[in-house]
């Protein structure tokens, strides 16, 4: 096993959820690309603890996954929250707070 | 594995949050109880941690914990005692706060000892684990208590986008986090750092230290990545705004100088010169936008992005003094900050908070005690002496001197100069301008006041004698 080829993967992966956050205006795909960059992050820990032999990394991706779930759980009743006041979850339009 | 004694005295702080936040959990589910009564138990659970906190700092209490991953140490203990001032201080300055909307009072004490809980673990954290699961506790219950006030919809607002900028700063920080393994082959602070003596620094630990830097960066609000900071501010109620300024960045930071200074400290070539430039960028655009400001809660924001970059000079200072500096900054920072929010919720009109800048004409005739507490937190800011911001700077410069940085100092110096203008603007306007339009201001709240005057004299106390807190910070650099 190449312990590269899942690295540049995983820095695919997490390069594509960082393009996505910045470019994308919708509120739940950003959520969705930041579960990508999450996931990234547990694919690498995956494949260095199996390169490794050893557990730390497989044991992290297990509170890792928790943790995005309860995000998930906050994020998504929070954005809820905010289309029940404007209609619309897109980020450009939700723009009352500026100075 | 044998399974290793716990050492239950060690976790007490941790311990006695845990069950304060049961209690009011429980609590909360009965009707007849007051909801009053649930702060006052939030109070009373953090004063409680905060004297365990101090008597095992006096003790010089030192432990490892659950197969090396909490260590309980000065450090640690220091900032728990940063985090609970911070905590009882906002609490007291709720209690009024949430009774002008009748709005559900057990969940936010709930949320607020769970950000507390979080940010222990991150100061305590001896493994990048735990520091990951306490940043997210914390930030998870912020994002929470940030969008409140949900029939508001700048709180929602401010909640929601706190939550897509802090879980993308978490998703950095991870990844941070997974590459440094990848390079030092484990997750254990000390390991990596025996483990980087060992060998030389190779790009994924290079690419994962600059990752932990933006993640870091995201939380404790440096520029460039100080965008949501403003926004949350103004949007998110002014007790969780005061909260989210002091104690989770003064977290950030335990967790900055915990990660940099002891796992990556031979790495400081390629760290400390970013950290300068990020230091000198943070306070020059921190203090620069916050002239602009006409919004008191912005002008806050921007006053304490560039608190962080002062604080900044201090870890790259990376020497005794440089973190001894940076963590009595932060200890006075997040007092002074909290009063300043908490004069804000004091200058309380009929139809809602005075936020601008110009309601606060003619405040020094009508309303003595606001303007005077007003003044001594801004004042503080600014850092005149006698007061606890002139001591807090005056240590962290005198730190980055001692390290050889002339000019960070010098920039620091020039900041100063450029906050001292708009912070005595708002002084200024509340002595010597009379105001154009006749104010309604409603009675103070005792609770509200209370926690004002505690803030003072602290500000006063430590500007007065900084040795008080000087000597245990210096005592704490691990």
């Amino acid at each position: 096993m190449l312990l590269e080829y899942y690295l540049i993967l995983s820095a695919l992966l997490f390069t594509i959820g960082v393009i996505g956050v910045l470019v994308r205006r919708n509120a739940i795909i950003i959520f969705m690309c930041i579960e990508l960059m999450l996931n990234a992050a547990n694919l690498a820990f995956v494949a260095i603890s199996r390169n490794l032999g050893e557990t730390t990394g497989q044991v992290f991706v297990f509170f890792v996954m928790a943790v995005a779930a309860a995000e998930v759980a906050i994020g998504l009743a929070i954005i809820v929250s905010v289309f029940k006041h404007r209609q619309t979850i897109n980020v450009d339009e939700i723009n009352s707070l500026k100075g | 594995m044998p399974i290793e004694e716990i050492n239950w005295q060690l976790l007490m702080p941790e311990l006695v949050i845990a069950l304060t936040l049961l209690i009011v959990l429980v609590f909360d589910l009965f009707d007849s109880i007051s909801k009053k009564v649930l702060g006052w138990m939030t109070i009373v659970g953090a004063a409680i941690a905060l004297w365990v906190s101090i008597q095992m700092h006096l003790d010089g209490t030192v432990g490892i914990q659950f197969n090396q991953m909490f260590k309980v140490d000065n450090f640690s203990l220091f900032f728990n005692m940063i985090f609970l001032i911070s905590t009882i201080l906002v609490v007291l300055l709720s209690m009024s706060y949430l009774d002008r909307g009748d709005k559900k009072q057990g969940p936010y004490y709930l949320l607020i000892l769970l950000a507390t809980l979080g940010m222990m673990l991150m100061a305590a954290g001896n493994e990048l684990i735990i520091v990951f699961l306490g940043l997210e506790l914390m930030s998870l219950s912020l994002y929470v208590l940030a969008g409140y006030f949900r029939e508001n919809p700048a709180s929602s607002e401010a909640g929601m986008k706190y939550l897509l900028l802090g879980a993308f700063a978490s998703a950095f920080f991870l990844y941070g986090i997974a590459l440094i393994y990848g390079g030092a082959g484990t997750t254990s602070i000390p390991a990596i750092a025996e483990k980087i003596t060992a060998e030389s620094s190779s790009p994924l630990l290079l690419a994962g230290m600059f990752l932990l830097i933006v993640g870091f960066g995201f939380k404790v609000a440096i520029v460039p990545f100080h965008q949501w900071a403003p926004d949350v501010y103004e949007g998110a109620p002014t007790t969780i705004a005061a909260f989210i300024s002091a104690g989770p960045k003064a977290a950030g930071f335990a967790a900055f100088l915990r990660i940099f200074m002891e796992a990556l400290p031979n790495l400081q070539g390629e760290w400390s010169g970013v950290l300068i430039l990020l230091a000198m960028l943070t306070m020059t655009v921190g203090n620069v936008i916050a002239i602009a400001q006409t919004n008191i809660k912005r002008m806050l924001a921007y006053s304490s992005i560039a608190h962080a970059g002062y604080v900044l000079i201090g870890l790259a200072a990376a020497n005794n003094d440089g973190i001894s500096s940076a963590m009595l900054y932060l200890l006075v920072y997040c007092v002074m900050n909290i009063g300043a929010f908490g004069a804000v919720i004091l200058a309380k009109t009929e139809d809602g908070e005075s936020l601008m800048i110009s309601d606060y004409a003619g405040l020094g005739t009508r309303k003595p005690l606001l303007a005077m507490f007003m003044s001594v937190m801004l004042l503080s800011l600014a850092g005149f002496p006698p007061t606890a911001g002139f001591v807090g700077k005056f240590y962290i410069f005198k730190a980055a001197v001692g390290a050889g940085h002339i000019w960070l100092v010098i920039i620091g110096a020039l900041n100063t100069a450029i906050s001292a203008f708009y912070y005595l603007r708002v002084v200024v306007t509340m002595y010597m301008r009379e105001p154009e339009e006749e104010l309604e201001f409603s009675p103070y709240a005792s609770t509200l006041v209370i926690g004002l005057i505690i803030a003072a004299v602290g500000v006063l106390l430590i500007g007065i004698l900084p040795s008080l807190m000087l000597t245990p910070a210096q005592n704490s650099v691990f």
